[in-house]
């Protein structure tokens, strides 16, 4: 039988695949990696960059008294975009890092995604 | 102590004590080598480059079921120089059952005192007194040319009335006796 | 027929078998939400309650002991530091494989074992639910015994010594 993270990382998997997604990370809000797609041995490195823009952007919001934040979004000089999404489930606050070529569509993808990981995660 | 009744085990906990080089060591190396092996587990230990024990010595010993119950003795040894005076601390929590190793050697008594003291001080902290705790003297290097005989050792330690063995733990004397009674000791009522 | 010694000794540790039924059940859990090679649960004295995976028991007896050394260890140092509160969690980590593990109640210590592939979030995470689990079965325990200072163990009497006589017979009894 598969473990969590096996089965977190099929559906990054198809995720990625459906959405021509270059890469995918699901991770604590920390910053320590749950399951990756096709980042492999730098997805360490790319959750922690998250945690740290993650963290950025929070501080803006609360300085600028914005409501709270579902998304952070950066794009490239080439259009690429890295996509960060927050959710939680059972307590665990959890992020979804997507990296899109320019001009995909992600937010229905990605709202899936999260659907599908709590119900593994709850299962 | 530790009772697993769903595997039927009840666990032990002996601590051989004692100056720095007195032989708690030995006594476990020798009864290492001298057990069958289907009666213990590896032999684990924690040493300095300088082969002096850093942390702990570690050895597992199981009996035969008796009542229903498997009995196994869980060995450890301290480290006995000075420094590693807080690691003695933590290796006698949850002891059943203490063994001192004394160095018989004539101009190490008062090595041997410090030790008994250190030993007394830490049993109390869990609540135990040294006469009302298993716990069995063995007077180690009795080979050696300046070493007092373990009566005297013990009645230098003011230790009269508690089981006493002269051994030589390097060769095996008197090892397995030391370790017979203080099973005996941990196991039957105090 | 045998005679009985009834004697008491302070209380320590005691998981009933329906208590243990339970533990298993949730080391299952935690093997198979996390993929981790292998399982062990400890008192915080060294001593070896169960284990999953493919570990030699006996490695596992003395793999007992030198984690809960280190807890211990670690729980001095913390004090030494001037902090109230203990470790909960340590973790060794080499190249190709990691040991991570947690005090439960100050009273067992849950340990797993894993390699490179798996990911030590998805191990916080759950191990993390298997200690609040735990956790819990060793509260029951507690509040089970609350009433008895002691635990009572019957062993046999005269014939304990010829036991133990017969016993050393066969542990020195070997060919090398």
């Amino acid at each position: 039988m598969a473990s969590k993270q096996e089965l977190f990382e099929e559906i990054l998997n198809k995720m990625n695949e459906e959405g021509n997604f270059d890469a995918a990370v699901l991770s604590l809000k920390d910053g320590l990696p749950l399951a990756s797609s096709r980042l492999h041995d730098k997805d360490d490195m790319a959750a922690v960059m998250v945690t740290l823009l993650n963290e950025a952007a929070h501080k803006i919001n609360r300085e600028l008294n914005l409501s709270e934040m579902d998304e952070i979004s950066i794009v490239g000089d080439d259009r690429t975009r890295l996509v960060c999404r927050y959710f939680s489930v059972n307590g665990s606050d959890l992020l979804l890092t997507v990296v899109t070529p320019p001009d995909r569509a992600y937010r229905r993808l990605t709202n899936q995604t999260i659907k599908e990981i709590t119900r593994v995660w709850l299962s | 102590m530790l009772i697993n009744q769903r595997r039927a085990e009840i666990n032990f906990k002996v601590v051989y004590y004692g100056p720095a080089e007195g032989g708690k060591t030995s006594n476990l190396e020798y009864i290492y080598s001298h057990v069958n092996p289907i009666h213990r587990g590896e032999l684990v230990s924690i040493k300095t480059q300088g082969d002096r024990t850093l942390f702990f010595d570690f050895l597992l010993i199981e009996l035969s079921k008796i009542n229903g119950l498997k009995p196994k003795f869980n060995f450890y040894t301290v480290p006995g120089q000075t420094i590693y005076a807080a690691s003695r601390r933590l290796v006698l929590r949850g002891v059943d059952g203490v063994v001192f190793v004394a160095d018989s050697q004539e101009n190490r008594l008062q090595e041997n005192i410090e030790s008994l003291t250190e030993l007394k001080e830490y049993l109390h902290e869990q609540g135990y007194e040294l006469n009302e705790f298993p716990f069995i003297l063995q007077c180690n290097k009795q080979d050696l040319s300046m070493a007092t005989p373990p009566q005297k050792l013990r009645e230098q330690f003011g230790l009269n009335g508690q089981p006493c063995f002269g051994s030589i733990a390097t060769q095996g004397e008197q090892v397995f006796d030391t370790m017979k009674a203080i099973i005996n000791q941990v196991t039957k009522q105090r | 027929m045998a005679s009985y010694q009834t004697f008491t000794v302070p209380r320590s540790v005691t998981l009933s078998t329906e208590q243990m039924e339970r533990v298993e059940e949730c080391l299952d859990e935690l093997a198979m939400n996390t993929g981790v090679l292998n399982t062990l649960l400890t008192d915080s004295t060294g001593q070896l309650i169960t284990l999953r995976g493919r570990i030699d028991k006996k490695r596992a007896e003395a793999l007992a002991a030198l984690i809960a050394g280190s807890h211990a260890a670690s729980a001095e140092f913390i004090k030494l530091l001037g902090k109230e509160a203990p470790f909960v969690n340590l973790s060794h980590e080499a190249d190709d494989y990691s040991i991570y593990s947690t005090n439960v109640a100050d009273v067992l210590i849950l340990s797993v074992a894993f390699g490179g592939e798996v990911k030590i979030g998805i191990v916080r995470v759950f191990i993390e639910q298997a200690r609040s689990k735990l956790s819990e079965i060793v509260h029951e325990t507690s509040s089970a015994n609350s009433d008895d200072d002691s635990v009572k163990i019957r062993l046999v009497d005269e014939d304990f010594d010829h036991f133990l006589d017969k016993e050393f017979e066969e542990l020195t009894d070997h060919k090398k």
